[in-house]
């Protein structure tokens, strides 16, 4: 069974290919067993057919689920039950997906935070707000496991302890961007890296686009976190309104060309992402079922110079070391070492050179 | 091991006696300097004869002047006077009786010219118990050595009457070092604002910890590493000594006021001019801030050759330059300041003002700042650039001066001093990974916090202890006996991307 999607999946054709077949009355083995006629019928091109006569002449499919297994990369077709029935959804639905890290199931309840690569440090901050608020919830987060807000996001929620996936644009055993190889490896200790490409593929351009509908797909919610006019994230945006999903924007500055697009988006009808609460409210029961506050009892109160910072942070925002040694009248080493015990704790974070947030 | 009239070749920071040999023989008149001369000391023929010629000497026949030992190479014009004290003396004009150094470049009329490497010969005549001629504009380093007999001379007649008897010179009276002069250029209490940095200045100082500061264009990064040499304890008598070696074989006048070498290097400098070497093996910049502070700026735009090449001299303090020549060593202890930009363009996490680099560039630019050299820098601070409205908020303070500050890490100093001198440690930067897992002393609970720390900030061996080398440092300022979770936690804000979160804001990595 895995075969011949495998092979389908190789030349890029998904859902659609299924039920041309399914037409003629015929199952997916026969993409091998009845041969070149029948692709042609099915709707692959001349450059599909020959990389398929080549495939099966080579043994590529046996290779690659080899391959596969040496890697510990689940192949998951279509037709298999831990597919993810979120995706049955889409029209163009990838046939198989290769998957590696934790089994868990994508069902409900899941979040895709996305947007742009180069993003303002506004919004790596509310990424990972919300991918913490998410795991805090019990949502998982699906995003592109791509600088910028992607990586916020899963970071986000890994640290509050959730489950997160990453669809990738390139094949699963690449590490894109490099820099994110360790991000990579916790994602997979809690949960799971997806991707639809064969193993080694590179990371083309026309690859994102095309996973994003993956992440649409997956996503009960799709929030745009922050994309300027031209962007994958309104690509994604794009595919969970066709897949009739909720798409919500966080609102950027006006004046700001990172966040053109998402404030559009909003204009066109997406929701406002204006406070979590509000946002996961549609399951609002589960924030009752699952708000857990025994941690909240078991840490230390906070200390004098602790409480003010914490103060001069909320009302202030962004707040470089400076600014709070003389608004607190304190020595920079003791901000510096309450800063660190507070993000020790997970109260604040370094959000640019030298600056501290609180955390949401 | 000398007889005879010598000069000097120099070595490192050393000098080596030069003898003179010379010899005439009848013929037409020619003279051959046999002795791996280079084209400095073979051009020393015309200066010589002329200079000779003005106090009535006229050379003849044939003249051969060796310069022993043979297989050593000499450089520089400082072998004139010696080469014309020899054919003096060879010519009966003057009776050398005792063994003597003499060094100078001679010029035509007979004057003697200033050299560098009077303070490495110095040192030289003292161990060989011998006289040393200097030239009068080297005195004042000279007399900086003591306990050598030294004469100043500003004319070849002043040696030829000085060995005669007929005008003894004066010996060079012995100076002293003087006493510490504030260095008022950069004093923390002109500096507004910037507390972050300043603190973390004075723990770089205090434990002698090599430093990276990252910060936006503007944000007052040049201006606050040359506050650093402000705060650092005065030079003792025998650093001074090993600055004046340094100085003096580069050729630089002394600077007295016992105030640390400051120098910057910029980012296109090659690695023979850090580290040393050309063609006549001179000091490299590292040497020349040896006891102060070495400030690169742009460090990410070196070329990894020099890079690579300052690691070594970090680790042991010292550089060696080999070349085909033979290999030279000069001392390199240096505080290490650096300075970059977060991203090539400068404004990556900046509130105000967009970056505007590809996240690839950015990605190559902070991976030159990756490897063996950053394992070497212990404090990482950012420097922000404010935004208007932070910087009026920030008002006018300005803080303690650099006095102030100095009289704390002296005592810090002070403090580790006494407690590694048995383990051969001059300071926290130094201890060895041994010493920091042994010897450390810690409140109780300081080692779970450790653990909780290591495990959720994800901290490498190395960077764990880093964390400690500066915690030690940070309780020795304090005064504290022992280190405690508040050291600590203070030290975990100077980690590399501790408060510059690298990699989305994360802070993962250590």
């Amino acid at each position: 069974m895995i075969r011949p999607m495998l092979l389908l999946a190789r030349i890029q054709h998904d859902a659609r290919a299924l039920e041309k077949l399914e037409e003629l009355g015929l199952g997916p083995e026969a993409v091998i067993t009845d041969g070149p006629a029948l692709w042609e019928k099915i709707g692959i091109g001349e450059r599909g057919r020959s990389i398929l006569n080549e495939s099966l002449a080579s043994g590529w499919a046996e290779r690659e689920m080899e391959a596969s297994e040496r890697l510990g990369v689940r192949l998951i077709s279509i037709k298999d039950p831990s597919y993810p029935k979120s995706l049955l959804e889409l029209r163009d639905a990838p046939l198989l997906l290769y998957a590696r890290g934790k089994r868990f199931s994508l069902q409900q309840r899941v979040v895709g935070i996305v947007g742009t690569r180069t993003c303002s440090p506004y919004a790596t901050g509310v990424a990972r707000d919300l991918g913490r608020a998410s795991a805090e919830r019990n949502w998982s987060v699906v995003s592109g496991g791509a600088r910028g807000v992607d990586g916020a996001a899963h970071a986000g929620c890994i640290e509050a302890g959730g489950v997160t996936a990453a669809v990738l644009g390139t094949g699963i055993d690449i590490v894109y961007p490099s820099e994110h190889a360790e991000l990579f490896e916790r994602i997979m200790s809690v949960g799971a890296l997806f991707s639809e490409f064969p193993l080694g593929s590179g990371g083309d351009a026309w690859h994102f686009p095309k996973r994003n509908r993956i992440i649409a797909g997956l996503s009960f919610r799709t929030v745009v976190v922050e994309a300027p006019e031209k962007s994958g994230a309104l690509v994604t945006a794009r595919c969970a309104a066709e897949a009739g999903r909720e798409v919500w924007a966080v609102p950027g500055r006006i004046t700001d060309a990172r966040s053109r697009g998402s404030n559009k988006l909003i204009f066109d009808g997406a929701f406002p992402l204006t406070d979590f609460d509000t946002f996961f409210e549609g399951f609002g029961r589960q924030k009752l079922l699952f708000k857990d506050d025994s941690e909240e009892e078991e840490s230390a109160p906070l200390n004098e110079q602790e409480k003010i910072l914490i103060a001069l942070l909320t009302n202030n925002g962004d707040r470089t070391i400076d600014n709070l040694a003389s608004e607190a009248k304190m020595s920079a080493a003791d901000v510096f070492r309450t800063m660190s015990m507070l993000t020790l704790r997970g109260l604040v974070y370094s959000s640019g050179a030298g600056r501290y947030r609180m955390v949401d | 091991m000398m007889n005879g009239i010598c000069g000097v070749a120099l070595r490192g920071t050393q000098a080596l006696p030069v003898e003179v040999e010379v010899e005439t023989t009848g013929g037409l008149f020619s003279m051959t300097v046999v002795g791996l001369p280079d084209t400095a000391v073979k051009e020393a023929r015309e200066r010589v004869r002329a200079s000779l010629r003005r106090i009535g000497l006229m050379l003849r026949g044939r003249i051969a002047i060796n310069l022993a030992p043979a297989d050593l190479p000499k450089e520089g014009a400082l072998l004139d006077l010696p080469m014309a004290v020899g054919l003096a003396n060879g010519a009966g004009m003057i009776n050398c009786r005792e063994p003597s150094l003499f060094m100078g470049e001679l010029a035509l009329d007979g004057r003697v010219r200033w050299v560098r490497g009077a303070v490495p010969a110095a040192v030289l005549a003292r161990e060989l118990a011998v006289p040393l001629f200097v030239p009068k504009e080297n005195e004042s380093e000279v007399a900086l050595v003591s306990g050598v007999r030294a004469y100043g001379v500003e004319t070849l007649l002043d040696v030829v009457l000085h060995m005669s008897g007929e005008k003894p010179l004066s010996q060079i009276e012995g100076g002293s070092f003087g006493e510490y002069e504030e260095c008022i250029e950069t004093d923390f209490a002109d500096i507004k604002g910037q507390f972050a940095a300043k603190r973390a200045l004075e723990i770089a100082a205090a434990g002698h910890h090599n430093l990276l500061l990252t910060g936006s264009p503007g944000s007052g990064k040049t201006l606050l590493a040359r506050a650093l040499r402000g705060i650092l304890p005065p030079l003792s008598d025998e650093e001074m000594m090993e600055v004046l070696l340094v100085r003096s074989t580069a050729g630089m006048p002394f600077e007295p006021g016992r105030a640390r070498p400051f120098r910057t290097a910029h980012h296109t400098a090659s690695s023979v001019a850090i580290c040393g070497g050309g063609a006549s093996m001179r000091p490299g910049e590292i040497s020349l801030a040896n006891r102060g502070v070495l400030f690169l700026d742009e460090f990410p735009e070196f070329t990894r050759d020099v890079l690579e090449s300052l690691r070594q001299p970090l680790e042991d303090g010292t550089i060696t330059v080999s070349r085909a020549a033979g290999s030279v060593t000069y001392p390199a202890r240096v505080l290490l300041v650096t300075a970059c930009n977060p991203c090539p363009c400068g404004f990556s996490g900046d509130p105000s003002e967009p970056c505007k680099c590809s996240p690839h560039s950015i990605e190559k630019y902070q991976r030159k700042l990756s490897g063996p050299i950053l394992d070497r820098i212990d404090l990482h601070v950012a420097v922000p650039r404010l935004t208007p409205e932070e910087l009026v908020s920030l008002g006018g303070e300005c803080g303690e001066s650099s006095a102030e500050v100095r009289k704390r890490v002296q005592s810090a100093r002070k403090t580790q001093q006494d407690r590694w001198r048995e383990m051969g440690f001059q300071c926290n930067a130094e201890l060895s990974e041994r010493a920091i897992r042994k010897r450390l002393d810690m409140e109780p609970d300081v080692k779970p916090f450790l653990a909780d720390t290591v495990k959720k900030l994800r901290l490498s061996g190395r960077g764990f202890s880093r964390v400690l080398r500066v915690s030690q440092t940070i309780a020795d300022l304090e005064g504290a006996e022992r280190i405690a979770v508040h050291h600590v936690a203070e030290s975990l804000s100077y980690r590399e991307g501790g408060a510059f979160g690298r990699g989305a804001g994360l802070g993962w990595r250590s």
